[in-house]
C-alpha cells in the first residue's frame, strides 16, 4: 500500500476513526488498532513476509527478555548473539547472499579457480532493512543495560512493526518511541493539523519533485550513448533531486501520519542540500540511519578516540557498511566509500563538527562563502549519486566519462522548462523553510486564512497535476 | 477534532468527488483509445458488446515464430497490431501469415527496406508481403530512407532477446491529473461542440446518427489525425512515398515476393464527408492524389473500399477508437485475398 495510493487515502482516515472514536482514549485499544492496522498494511505488499515480520518481532522480544533475566553474564551474551545472529542472518541471506556468493565466484575465477555459483531466486521482503535494525538496536541497548526488556508483547510489536515507519523508516530506537506507545495519548488539534500539513509537504517532494525528476533522470541514465556530456551532468542533478524528493518526501508523509495517531517520530532530513561541508551533510541526510550507524558501529569501533590510524578505519567501516546496507551491489559500496573519502580530511583535520547551525541562521541570504561552500558541497554529492544511481560500476564509469566528453560544454538536449521552474519554487521553499522541521511547518501562519487555504489548495492541485507518473518509493527496495 | 474533521473534508471532499466521478466514468483501457487520451466519459459502456472480441489468434509473430515459410508476411503500425480482430488474423483463415512484431518496426517503410536488403528473406520463405501504414504516419515515414541499411536475421534475434516485453499499463491513480482534468473534459463533451478535448482528440458533429450502432452524431478522432493533414495532401510527398515503395517492391521482386501495400484511412479522412462544420477543417487529399501514381505494387485502396460501405454499414470505424472495426479488418482481408487469388 503505497503512501501515494487511493489504497492509503482511504486506509488512513479508517484508522484514524476507529483509534480516536473506537478507541476513544484507550491505550490498550489504541495499540491494538494501530499493531493489526500495520500488520494489515504490511501484508497489502505481501502477506507470506508477515511470517517473517511477526518471528523477527518474536526473537528479539523474547531475546530481550531473557537477557534481561539472565543469571549470568554468559548467558546474557548467548541470547544476545543469537538475536544478532538469526537478525543478520535473515538480512543477509534475503539480501546479501547472491552477492557475496557471486562475488566470491569471481575472485576465484580471478585467479583461475572454477567455482559452481549457487545462487537463489530470493524476494527481497519490503522494509526488511528496517525492522531488523529496529530489532538490532532494542537488543543492543538491552545488553548495554541501556534499557530495560519490554515485557508487553503487543507494545513491542507495535514499535517494530508502526505502519507509518514499517517499510522506509525512519528506524526508531526504543528509548524514543516505546515510552510514546506506552504514554496516553489524546488528540491534539494543533499537532494533527501539523501532521496533516507535513504530509501535504511530503507528497509534494515525491510526486511534484521527485517524480519529474525522475522521467528524466530515467531518460538519459538509461539512454546513455544519445546524451551529450551537459545532458549526463542535468541527469545526475535530477536525479540528485529525485532521491531526495522521493526519501524525505517519504519520511514526511510518515512523520505526518504517526502525528495523527499522537505519535512524534525520528526526523530523518534536515535540508541537507544546503549543507556546507560532507560531515554536516551526513548529519542531515538520513538521520536516523546516520545515528544508528554512529551509535551501535562506530563508537563502540572507538568512534574519533583513538590513534589517526582508528579514526580513519572506523569511518571507512561505517561507510562501507552504510553503502552495503543500501544493497547487495558494489556501487553502492563505491558510493560509501566516496563519501569516506570526501569526509575523511574533515576527520583528520579534526573540522567534522564546524557547522552544527543550520546555515545562514536568521537571515534571509547565506554569505558568499556559504555559497560557495554549499555548491562544493553539493556537487561532490551529485558526482556520488551517480555510483548509486548506475547499475554496475561499468555503467557509472561510463556514465562519468561521458560527463567529461567534449559535449560538456554543450546545450544540453534535455530541457524540461517547466522542471526548472518547479526546482527553483522548490529550492526557494526549502530554504526559506530551512529553520524548520520541514519547508512549509510555518509557511503563511501569519497570513489571512484565505491565502493560507489558497496555499493549501495549490500545493494539493499540484500534486494532482504532475500526479500519475511514477509511483514506486525508492527506498522500498532497501 | 470537530474542527479538524471539517477543516480536513474541505481540503479533501472536492477532490474525492472528482475521483469517485473520474473512477466511474473514466476508462482506462487499452482501447478505446479516445475516450483515455481525450477525457471523454464512457457513456456508451455497452457499445463493445456488439463485437466479437473473442477469436482465437492464427498468425505466428516473428518474435516467436517456429517456421521458416509463410504465404504472407505483415509489417505495419497500430492497425496491424489488432490481435484476433485485425485484418491479419482473417487472413490467417485462408494463409500462413507472419507478423513483424512493433518493437522490430518502429517505422514499417525503413524496417521493410532493411528486410529486404539484409539476410531475412533468403531465411523466411515469403510469398507475399504487406505493408500497412496509417495515413496520418505514413508520409513521415517515407522521409529520410536509407536505402543502403540492412536489418539481418542476427539483428532480429539481438533485439528479440533483448526486448522486454512491456504491457502497457493503462492505469488511473488517485493522485494523476486525471482527477482534474476528466471532470472538466467530461463536462464539455455534453455541452460543447466542435472541440479539442485535452487537446488530444477532436469532437466533431456529425450530419449523421446512422454511422456508429449507439447512434452517435459525434465523430472523435485523433488530433494528429488534422494536424499531418496538409502535409500529406502534398501531391509532391505522395510521389516521394510512391518512389519508395516502387524501390522495396523492385527489391523484393527479385526474390519472387509481392508487395501489397495498405494505408489505412485516418478516422477524420473516413468520415470528413459527414462533418456538419468543415470550415476549420482542411480536406484529406492523401488517398485521392495517391492512387493517380504509378505503382509496381498491388494497391489496396482502403478508403475507397470502406467509403463504399460507410453508407450502408455501421461501425466501419469503432466510435470510441482511432481503429477501424472487425467489420473493416474483414473487408480489407478479403480485399487482399482477392489480390492474392487474382495473382499470376
Amino acid at each position: 500500500m503505497l503512501f501515494n495510493s487511493i489504497n492509503f487515502v482511504l486506509f488512513l482516515p479508517f484508522v484514524f476513526i476507529l483509534y480516536w472514536f473506537i478507541a476513544k482514549g484507550n491505550l490498550r485499544l489504541q495499540n491494538v488498532i494501530l499493531l493489526v492496522s500495520s500488520y494489515f498494511f504490511y501484508a497489502c505488499w505481501d502477506w507470506r513476509f508477515l511470517f517473517l515480520l511477526v518471528f523477527s518481532t518474536l526473537l528479539d522480544y523474547y531475546t530481550g527478555i531473557k537477557m534481561c533475566d539472565a543469571k549470568t553474564e554468559k548467558a546474557k551474551k548467548f541470547w544476545f548473539w543469537l538475536s544478532i545472529s538469526v537478525n543478520l542472518g535473515f538480512l543477509g541471506v534475503f539480501k546479501y547472499y547472491n552477492f557475496f556468493i557471486e562475488s566470491f565466484s569471481e575472485i576465484l575465477s580471478g585467479v583461475g579457480l572454477k567455482f559452481d555459483v549457487w545462487t537463489l531466486k530470493i524476494i527481497l521482503p519490503v522494509g526488511i532493512s528496517f525492522y531488523t535494525f529496529h530489532g538490532l538496536s532494542y537488543v543492543i541497548d538491552i545488553y548495554k543495560n541501556r534499557i530495560k526488556a519490554e515485557k508487553n508483547f503487543i507494545d513491542y510489536s507495535l514499535f517494530v512493526s508502526f505502519f507509518p515507519l514499517l517499510v522506509a523508516g525512519p528506524i526508531e530506537r526504543a528509548t524514543h518511541l516505546l515510552p510514546q506507545i506506552q504514554k496516553k495519548r489524546t488528540f491534539d488539534y494543533a499537532n494533527a493539523v501539523d501532521g496533516l500539513r507535513q504530509i501535504l509537504w511530503g507528497l509534494f517532494k515525491k510526486i511534484v519533485i521527485a517524480d519529474q525528476c525522475a522521467e528524466y533522470a530515467n531518460q538519459i541514465f538509461n539512454g546513455s550513448e544519445a546524451y551529450s556530456g551537459s545532458d549526463h551532468v542535468l541527469g545526475a542533478i535530477f536525479f540528485t533531486f529525485q532521491i531526495y524528493g522521493d526519501f524525505s518526501g517519504y519520511s514526511d508523509i510518515a512523520l505526518g501520519t504517526a502525528r495523527l495517531f499522537g505519535i512524534e517520530l525520528l526526523r530523518n532530513f534536515a535540508f541537507p542540500y544546503f549543507s556546507r561541508d560532507i560531515a554536516e551533510f551526513w548529519r542531515r541526510w538520513h538521520i536516523s540511519l546516520s545515528t544508528w550507524f554512529r551509535d551501535y558501529l562506530y563508537i563502540p569501533l572507538g568512534g574519533s578516540k583513538g590513534s589517526m590510524l582508528m579514526k580513519v578505519r572506523n569511518v571507512l567501516i561505517i561507510f562501507i557498511v552504510s553503502g552495503l546496507w543500501h544493497g547487495a551491489n558494489w556501487t553502492f559500496v563505491v558510493w560509501g566509500l566516496l563519501n569516506a573519502l570526501y569526509i575523511m580530511p574533515s576527520i583528520v583535520l579534526n573540522s567534522n563538527r564546524n557547522n552544527l547551525e543550520i546555515v545562514a541562521k536568521g537571515k534571509y541570504l547565506p554569505s558568499l562563502k556559504d555559497v560557495f561552500a554549499i555548491a562544493i558541497t553539493f556537487g561532490l554529492t551529485v558526482f556520488a549519486w551517480i555510483f548509486f544511481r548506475a547499475e554496475s560500476l561499468s555503467r557509472a564509469i561510463q556514465y562519468i566519462s561521458q560527463i567529461f566528453s567534449k559535449s560538456l560544454f554543450s546545450v544540453p538536449t534535455v530541457r524540461p522548462s517547466y522542471l526548472f521552474v518547479l526546482l527553483l519554487i522548490f529550492i526557494l521553499i526549502e530554504w526559506f523553510g530551512r529553520e524548520r522541521e520541514y519547508a512549509i511547518a510555518r509557511l503563511g501562519l501569519k497570513w489571512n486564512r484565505g491565502f493560507r487555504y489558497a496555499m493549501y489548495y495549490a500545493i494539493i492541485i499540484a500534486v494532482f497535476w504532475f500526479g500519475g507518473k511514477e509511483s514506486q518509493f525508492i527506498y522500498f527496495q532497501f | 477534532m470537530k474542527k479538524f474533521i471539517f477543516k480536513t473534508l474541505l481540503f479533501t471532499v472536492p477532490f474525492l468527488a472528482l475521483y469517485i466521478i473520474t473512477s466511474l466514468f473514466y476508462s482506462t483501457k487499452e482501447t478505446p483509445d479516445l475516450l483515455r487520451l481525450g477525457y471523454i466519459p464512457n457513456i456508451y459502456q455497452d457499445y463493445r458488446k456488439a463485437f466479437d472480441f473473442s477469436k482465437t489468434k492464427k498468425y505466428e509473430l516473428l518474435s516467436k515464430s517456429k517456421h521458416r515459410k509463410f504465404k504472407i508476411l505483415t509489417i505495419g503500425d497500430s492497425f496491424s497490431e489488432q490481435g484476433a480482430i485485425g485484418y491479419k488474423n482473417e487472413l490467417a483463415n485462408d494463409f500462413t501469415v507472419l507478423h513483424v512484431n512493433r518493437f522490430i518496426s518502429n517505422n514499417q517503410i525503413q524496417t521493410l527496406m532493411n528486410l529486404v536488403n539484409g539476410d531475412f528473406f533468403d531465411t523466411y520463405k515469403i510469398k507475399y508481403v504487406v505493408l500497412q501504414n496509417v495515413e496520418r504516419f505514413i508520409i513521415d515515414n517515407s522521409e529520410n530512407i536509407d536505402s543502403n541499411s540492412k536489418l539481418t536475421i542476427k539483428d532480429i534475434d539481438t533485439l528479440v532477446a533483448n526486448s522486454k516485453p512491456k504491457k502497457e499499463v493503462f492505469k488511473y491513480d488517485f493522485f494523476s491529473s486525471a482527477t482534474l482534468k476528466f471532470p472538466l473534459s467530461s463536462t464539455l463533451f455534453f455541452f460543447k461542440e466542435n472541440y479539442l478535448s485535452n487537446k488530444q482528440v477532436y469532437n466533431v458533429q456529425l450530419n449523421s446518427k446512422s454511422l456508429f450502432s449507439n447512434n452517435s452524431d459525434k465523430l472523435l478522432f485523433f488530433y494528429q489525425d488534422f494536424t499531418q493533414t496538409n502535409k500529406n495532401n502534398l501531391v509532391e510527398n505522395s510521389e516521394k512515398l510512391n518512389e519508395i515503395l516502387n524501390t522495396i517492391s523492385g527489391k523484393l521482386k527479385q526474390k519472387n515476393i509481392k508487395l501489397i501495400v495498405l494505408p489505412s484511412p485516418d478516422k477524420y479522412d473516413m468520415y470528413y464527408d459527414y462533418i456538419v462544420d468543415k470550415k476549420s477543417f482542411t480536406k484529406p487529399l492523401f488517398f485521392e492524389n495517391f492512387k493517380k501514381l504509378k505503382k509496381d505494387y498491388s494497391y489496396i485502396d482502403s478508403k475507397k473500399i470502406l467509403s463504399e460501405k460507410l453508407k450502408t454499414q455501421k461501425d466501419i470505424y469503432f466510435f470510441d477508437d482511432t481503429h477501424w472495426s472487425p467489420i473493416a479488418s474483414k473487408l480489407i482481408a478479403n480485399e487482399i485475398k482477392n489480390v492474392i487469388k487474382k495473382a499470376p
